[in-house]
């Protein structure tokens, strides 16, 4: 294997380790803003990661640009929904938690 | 080559599968949401290596659908779904 | 490890689909049926079927996610969403032995597939040339079976026709307001252009690559919905007659190139030499506006009329 193919495999495995990260964050953070950030911050940079580590794959322009607008979309869908998703948690006020505390919202018995 | 976009695609499916226990748990609806919102970054990093693994370009437009689809749902949540009061009629 | 992977997203194929079905919150089976449509497109890509993938991430991971959450919305508005009792031991049994005697079939079918007595992809790429387009899956929807994508498009018109009839004549348009949020309004000035130009792109690369006028349409379709969801209002109700137009345009010249290749004596939906690019073309911008609105329509009707027992959850609470 050439340098170029150590780096890349170097960045796709860190990229999917961080998706692995965000989801192991959405699990065990306490309450729902904390678990925006898991989401919405792992899985941008796992992303990009990723995107960085199939460019030298084909070297050619188009897909390298699309490959960056994909990454572009993501990243705006994820700020939008997260700021969406904490912005309607802040208006209904769901309870803050810290680590530990049981998490137990009226009516809802998992 | 192939070995590391395989290792790749089998971690993502891994996280996948750690996202399904928030989904389970919940116990808010916003938290379920939030791994549907995962489930769809993952697809989109799992349809790319696919894209390359197996040269199939097409599998890049998929991704670039779901991307663009992406926000669609926490849009429609956020505005339809949920409504102050709704979370306690989501019983079990 | 290829095998691994496939058998991987097998595995999930049927865990989730049974979660979903299984599952009592009915919000959790909505995101379990998002995510099977997620999984169902990276099967389609393993199988080589990208075309079936696109789709399935425009319609399967898109579309039907948002339909189902708006109706779970209406559900809870109205108050008409009640968990059914589990349903009793012989009705169960029932729905398993007939679910189990179409697997079998399937299975008995799949195992004694005949033999193809004619190579059927051996003559379309013979026939490619002549076709007009350079995609085979195009040519075969919209060229060599031309008549089965003529009466998808009419089961689809039918299909609308149908929710714009159950919508009451003086139902309130849609009553809930847009989401006041400004960064949505400002990330929507970014997104929406996108997705246009994105709906564009997949109707020409459906010439000579996956995509096409369904995929197109879809994501046409998002980008309705998503302006609708946001407070800008699309609504049947402002521009009636504009809306039907729309609604009937592409099934009404897919049928006009249809018809009107018979005046120069030529059978029923086959197009003149040279020109089979072009008319393929033209129907296909039809149809993909068409699919758009038509989509549109069934997420904008599909709420209007049940909004009468606007009290019921006050009364409960």
């Amino acid at each position: 294997m050439s340098l170029l193919e150590w780096l890349q495999g170097g960045l796709l495995i860190s990229g999917a380790l961080m998706f692995l990260v965000g989801s192991i964050g959405l699990v065990r953070f306490p309450d729902t803003f904390t678990r925006i950030h898991a989401l919405t911050k792992a899985d941008n940079l796992g992303l990009g990661l990723i995107v960085l580590g199939l460019i030298p794959a084909s070297f050619s322009l188009s897909i390298t640009l699309k490959l960056l607008l994909i990454w572009l979309l993501v990243m705006l869908a994820s700020a939008l929904s997260g700021h969406l998703v904490a912005w309607e948690a802040r208006a209904q006020q769901v309870p803050l938690r810290q680590p530990g505390e049981t998490e137990n919202p009226e009516g809802t018995h998992e | 080559m192939t070995l590391i976009y395989g290792t790749t695609l089998l971690i993502l499916l891994g996280s996948l599968l750690v996202g399904v226990i928030r989904v389970l748990r919940g116990p808010r609806l916003a938290d379920r949401l939030l791994a549907a919102q995962l489930f769809g970054t993952t697809g989109v990093a799992l349809l790319l290596i696919l894209a390359e693994l197996q040269q199939l370009p097409a599998a890049r437009d998929t991704a670039l659908v779901l991307a663009l689809l992406a926000m669609l749902a926490a849009v429609a949540f956020v505005s339809r779904v949920w409504q102050t009061g709704t979370e306690r009629e989501e019983t079990k | 490890m290829n095998e691994m992977i496939d058998w991987l997203l097998l595995l999930g194929l049927g865990a989730v689909a049974i979660t979903s079905l299984m599952s009592q919150s009915i919000f959790r089976a909505v995101v379990f049926f998002i995510l099977l449509g997620l999984l169902l497109s990276l099967v389609w890509i393993r199988l080589d079927a990208p075309d079936i993938a696109l789709a399935e991430a425009v319609i399967g991971a898109g579309i039907t996610g948002i339909l189902l959450l708006d109706t779970l919305g209406q559900l809870k508005k109205t108050g008409k969403l009640t968990t059914e009792p589990s349903p009793s031991r012989a009705r169960l049994g029932l729905a398993l032995l007939a679910s189990l005697t179409l697997v079998g079939l399937l299975i008995w079918a799949v195992l004694h597939q005949p033999q193809p007595a004619i190579a059927l992809h051996q003559q379309v790429a013979d026939a490619l040339p002549e076709s007009g387009v350079d995609h085979p899956i195009t040519a075969v929807l919209l060229n060599f079976r031309s008549y089965d994508t003529l009466l998808e498009i009419g089961v689809l018109v039918l299909a609308v026709l149908v929710g714009l009839t159950l919508q009451s004549k003086d139902a309130p348009p849609d009553s809930l307001p847009g989401l006041p949020n400004p960064l949505l309004h400002a990330c929507l000035t970014l997104l929406i252009p996108a997705m246009l130009l994105t709906a564009a792109y997949l109707l020409w690369a459906g010439a000579d690559r996956p995509g096409g006028a369904f995929q197109a349409g879809a994501m046409l379709a998002a980008a309705f919905i998503l302006l609708h969801l946001s407070g800008t209002r699309l609504s049947p109700r402002r521009s009636e007659f504009l809306m039907k137009a729309g609604l009937v345009m592409g099934f009404g010249v897919f049928l006009a190139v249809a018809v009107s290749t018979l005046i120069g004596g030529r059978p029923f939906l086959t197009y003149p030499d040279g020109s089979a690019g072009m008319l393929i073309l033209l129907i296909e911008l039809a149809l993909t506006l068409s699919i758009g609105l038509i989509l549109l329509s069934l997420f904008t009707v599909a709420h209007t009329p049940a909004q009468l027992p606007g009290k019921r959850r006050q009364d409960e609470q």
